[in-house]
């Protein structure tokens, strides 16, 4: 109980660091992740142009350089790589509520019965 | 090659470039590149419907119209489904294009403010949130490029 005194001291030292602090992302910063889109643009044009080659993975790979693109955008044009923890998980949510949404869709495709019209 | 012809959606990428450097001159206090920066922002949107019409009305002159509209005469034997594909085509990039029109207006409403010295280090929430929907508007763009003109 004797050490009431210093364990405040304490607690002020750790308060008067501020939380709130101002992040200001440097212009090469943004150009380079511009510079990247363009390149993975690039990049999609270019598989499409082998979609034979890829087949049936044609489709995947031009939305997995999309997810890339989209990640670029998200964390740095968006700011949500400097972004309290909480917004990330708000962020997160409306992915999963979507994603909620092509799992039942997808879902109600694949177990449909093939049925032929009688008229 | 008709891909390159397509991929308009660059316009947009640099739109986002241009639109998060207005949100950083406003942190660091430059108002008149700020404004610049969310003008040419308009701008590119504007390149971007204007590449939009253009691409309507060549599938408007060639019958490629969603569902029943579709014009038989100009589609193969192998392609008689178009009309669905058309159907999806006009919706998801109609109303991508309607956002890109709410988002032009937006940018210029923030834009306005900027210039009348409503933003600086301390204040630019309405920038940011603005620029936020911006960036979501070009993030849908981005899939439905290979979604509509690639794998479609």
């Amino acid at each position: 109980m004797g050490h009431d005194k210093t364990h405040s001291t304490a607690n002020i030292n750790v308060n008067t660091t501020s939380h709130s602090e101002l992040h200001v992302t440097p212009i090469m910063t943004y150009v380079k992740v511009a510079g990247a889109l363009y390149a993975l643009t690039v990049l999609t044009v270019l598989a499409y142009q082998f979609r034979h080659a890829f087949g049936p993975l044609a489709a995947p790979i031009a939305f997995l350089i999309a997810s890339v693109k989209a990640a670029l955008v998200l964390l740095w044009f968006m700011h949500l790589k400097e972004d309290k923890m909480m917004n990330r998980v708000i962020f997160g949510t409306g992915f999963f509520f979507l994603a909620l949404l092509f799992a039942f869709s997808a879902l109600d495709i694949w177990t449909r019965i093939a049925e032929h019209s009688t008229l | 090659m008709i891909v390159p012809k397509r991929a308009y959606g660059v316009v947009l990428v640099t739109s986002s470039l241009t639109m998060a450097l207005g949100i950083h001159f406003l942190q660091v206090r430059k108002k008149n590149q700020a404004i610049l920066s969310l003008a040419l922002t308009v701008v590119l949107g504007l390149v971007f419907m204007v590449v939009k019409y253009f691409e309507y009305s060549h599938k408007f002159h060639l019958g490629f119209l969603p569902g029943k509209f579709l014009d038989p005469s100009h589609v193969q034997a192998v392609h008689q489904n178009l009309g669905l594909y058309f159907g999806f085509y006009f919706c998801m990039t109609g109303l991508h294009g309607i956002h890109v029109l709410l988002g032009m207006g937006l940018i210029i409403w923030v834009a306005i403010r900027a210039a009348k010295g409503h933003f600086g280090p301390e204040f630019y929430t309405p920038v940011e949130g603005v620029g936020i929907f911006w960036h979501i508007v070009d993030l849908i763009w981005i899939f439905l490029f290979p979604l509509l003109y690639l794998v479609g």
